[in-house]
């Protein structure tokens, strides 16, 4: 294993925090470490400096690792629910809103507690290097993009990163979310002047012309969405024919405000059909390697990564 | 062994695929591999069925030994 705690302060600093806290995590954490490679460490390591950053607290691990600890634990609860009942707790989008989405404080932890999974899941850090190497790549011509969720606002900051002639849109229900994005691109050393952030809820109104976007970010967006074919369909208009969307979702995947469930990839595709996209290029990731067969047979995670272009 | 302790290690082996012989009161996630957050849904999942109870997920996210699932049980069942 790499010398974490000499070459990796920060990364150390949060996985000590985490090993204080909870011994299920600690296991999990050190286990998945074990055996990364350096891509990842450099990768964690600048993450954990740039959420460091956008918290602006100072050195607070121990508030980084408590709140990936409440996040891991939010979704453990709605495992067990959706275990015993086979379905996501909630349906309703204004049900989730209100729990979630419309709480200023409580969206700063979430987004923080869900940005650190993109370093100690490793479905997730998987899809970020799917997101890098399969996305990020085509994205050269790229002029003007938008992100439809942008969370903790790593993917649009690695989006604009990669992309350097791109001017962008945020588009996000939660104010929280777009704040935390822009200080995020700052934090990555980039200008957020380059991404205006509009507040806004897509499945109401899409503030974008038709045919106007070269790229566009979907990441973990749609089982947030009630209607999420209407938004889903309605996005394809917006895109030009030679754009390409990075797209994201998960199925059996319970969370607090997971509303639309897919059981399968099957049906993930057959969504991705019937709202006017295709698939350019795709990743899938089980838990702890189980065959996407099982996976789907005994109602456990799957998550879902592709680029799509307009049919 | 009383029955509840009984049936309490045979729902921990049963989930963690591992022999009943491996689980005593000192198990715990540092000591047992299998035992980690998803084995742990799957086990009170597993616990509820088992004894008709009802865990309360807040509370049995923080049942991280055999000996707090059992004491937990039994204060559950009496």
């Amino acid at each position: 294993m790499a010398d974490i705690k000499n070459n990796y302060l920060c990364l150390w600093g949060v996985v000590e925090e985490i090993s204080k806290q909870s011994p299920f995590q600690k296991k999990a954490v050190l286990r998945y470490i074990e055996s990364a490679d350096e891509r990842y460490f450099d990768f964690a390591e600048d993450l954990v400096k740039r959420m460091l950053k956008v918290i602006d607290r100072g050195e607070c691990y121990d508030y980084i690792a408590k709140t990936y600890l409440w996040y891991t634990k939010t979704i453990r609860i709605e495992e067990m629910y959706f275990a015993k009942e086979g379905r996501y707790r909630y349906s309703d989008y204004d049900e989730v809103y209100e729990k979630v989405y419309s709480r200023d404080d409580y969206m700063f932890d979430y987004v923080v507690g869900l940005g650190m999974t993109q370093i100690f899941w490793p479905n997730h850090w998987n899809i970020m290097k799917f997101f890098l190497d399969n996305f990020i790549p085509k994205g050269k011509d790229f002029r003007t993009g938008a992100e439809i969720g942008v969370g903790h606002g790593v993917f649009h900051s690695e989006f604009l990163r990669g992309c350097p002639d791109m001017s962008s849109k945020l588009i996000d229900v939660s104010p929280t979310s777009l704040d935390m994005t822009r200080r995020m691109i700052a934090a990555t050393g980039l200008d957020p002047e380059r991404a205006e952030p509009i507040q806004c809820d897509v499945q109401k109104y899409i503030p974008l012309e038709d045919e106007s976007l070269d790229a566009l970010l979907m990441g973990e967006l749609i089982e947030h969405i009630q209607d999420g074919e209407s938004v889903m369909a309605a996005m394809a208009k917006k895109m030009k024919r030679t754009g390409y969307c990075y797209f994201s979702t998960a199925a059996n995947s319970p969370a607090e405000d997971h509303i639309l469930l897919f059981r399968s990839v099957g049906e993930v595709c057959d969504f991705i059909d019937r709202t006017g996209w295709k698939v350019v290029d795709e990743h899938l990731g089980t838990i702890n390697n189980m065959s996407v067969k099982d996976a789907e047979k005994g109602g456990h995670n799957i998550n879902y990564a592709a680029v799509l272009a307009v049919k | 062994m009383s029955d509840i302790r009984k049936r309490c290690v045979d729902i921990f082996a049963k989930v963690m695929e591992v022999d009943s012989a491996t689980i005593n009161v000192d198990t715990n996630p540092g000591n047992l591999s299998q035992w980690d957050s998803l084995s742990h849904v799957q086990l009170l999942v597993g616990l509820e069925r088992e004894f008709s109870i009802e865990i309360n997920p807040e509370e049995g996210m923080d049942l991280e030994s055999f000996n707090l699932v059992y004491e937990f049980v039994k204060e559950k069942l009496s």
